[in-house]
């Protein structure tokens, strides 16, 4: 793929289409690039649409690059869903997900232990709602379930990847 | 007529970094007395406006007392300087877990305003269904939450019968099923099936080749059909 601009349409196109996270390697397939290239590639797309002040922009997330909307069109949006986009989390939700996002893999028992009260309803309800799973067994007394993030996870609070959460130990300083 | 706003605290490490927030004072170094009696204050004003006090309340206020009464007792002489074992300040640990748990509160308000900043970002759904390569595999839950959407369905349609179908014989149809087809959709074997105990059968010998690696189960994407493949 010589053509550097015909390419960088392309993947344009391909963002426009996916309507999910497409991955540096998924890209470089297609084109038949090194993933390097079409990172390079991506960026400079990402940097055109901010130039131009699109409505649209290019986000990396969950593992991936996708196209999406400026969030400060959203009340436009809604007009057009009538409807908006509800994310209900409750505060001990968030809570416990936050402890699951930093610790995984993490055993309920670990979780209650930090929080001082018990997360079972609250683990059900994350996995209900797909934002965490189940990644396996620790190997200790009774077998306890493991549970980690997932992909939704990271697309709904808008993550390139599980390393992209702010440092934890940062946090407490401020 | 008066009233009364009482913050909603998520669990006793909560409450106390609200007091500890209240009175301005280093986290490592709580006047525990004061504190004690505080925290049992906001536990009889809950009692008294007849809200429940969750068990793990009761956990904190019992540990709160017990490191009081341990900082009353007087510290053993020490005579030999040399052996001189610098005694743990018994509020030492509950100190490490308040900080702990402060750590994940303050991620979690991070987390909260992501979520809140993201809610406003929208994507357009998939043009094209997703290639076969590209299948998630189908955990336990998700097959779980399947099964207790088709008992839901079948609900009161639904006698319960003594079956003489074994899970052996219902594996060994299901693979024959598969020998014929490729794929099969999950909801489609049960979509005759009036009886729970049957439905229960399928799904044991579901689960039964799973485990023995005959089947694979997958999805395009979650909430979406379920599909089961020969291996």
């Amino acid at each position: 793929m010589k053509d550097h601009s015909k390419a960088k349409k392309i993947i344009e196109v391909l963002l426009f289409v996916a309507g999910e996270p497409l991955s540096l390697n998924k890209i470089s397939q297609i084109l038949e690039i090194k993933p390097e290239v079409a990172m390079n590639l991506v960026i400079e797309l990402k940097k055109e649409y901010w130039e131009a002040q699109k409505g649209l922009d290019i986000i990396e997330i969950a593992n991936g690059y996708q196209m999406c909307t400026r969030h400060e069109y959203s009340p436009w949006i809604e007009r057009l869903k009538k409807q908006r986009k509800e994310s209900k989390l409750s505060p001990s939700g968030l809570e416990t997900l936050a402890i699951i996002a930093y610790k995984q893999p993490i055993t309920r028992i670990e979780i209650d232990s930090i929080r001082g009260v018990n997360s079972i309803g609250i683990i059900q309800t994350l996995l209900e709602k797909k934002l965490v799973k189940i990644i396996g067994r620790k190997d200790a007394p009774g077998k306890p379930l493991l549970y980690g993030t997932t992909s939704e996870f990271l697309k709904t609070f808008g993550l390139p990847n599980i390393s992209a959460l702010p440092q934890i130990d940062e946090l407490i300083q401020k | 007529m008066y009233q009364v706003k009482l913050p909603i605290f998520e669990g006793p490490f909560d409450l106390l970094l609200h007091l500890i927030k209240k009175e301005e004072i280093n986290i490592y170094d709580i006047p525990i007395a004061k504190i004690t009696r505080q925290y049992l204050e906001y536990l009889s004003l809950m009692k008294a406006l007849d809200l429940e006090i969750a068990s793990e309340f009761l956990v904190i206020a019992a540990l709160l007392l017990s490191i009081k009464s341990r900082m009353l007792l007087p510290k053993p002489i020490i005579e030999d300087e040399d052996e001189v074992e610098v005694e743990e300040d018994p509020r030492l640990e509950l100190a490490k877990r308040l900080i702990e748990y402060k750590k994940y509160k303050e991620a979690s308000s991070k987390l909260e305003q992501r979520l809140f900043f993201y809610k406003d970002v929208y994507t357009r759904p998939p043009e094209l269904e997703r290639e076969e390569t590209e299948l998630v595999e189908c955990d336990l839950f998700e097959l779980v939450s399947a099964l207790q959407k088709i008992l839901k369905e079948k609900e009161g349609r639904m006698e319960i019968l003594l079956e003489d179908t074994s899970v052996e014989q219902k594996m060994e149809y299901l693979q024959r099923l598969l020998a014929m087809e490729k794929k099969i959709c999950f909801f489609s074997l049960f979509k005759d099936t009036e009886k729970k105990i049957e439905v229960i059968i399928t799904f044991l010998a579901l689960l039964e080749l799973i485990r023995l690696k005959k089947i694979y189960v997958y999805q395009h994407r979650l909430f979406s059909e379920i599909w089961i493949y020969r291996v």
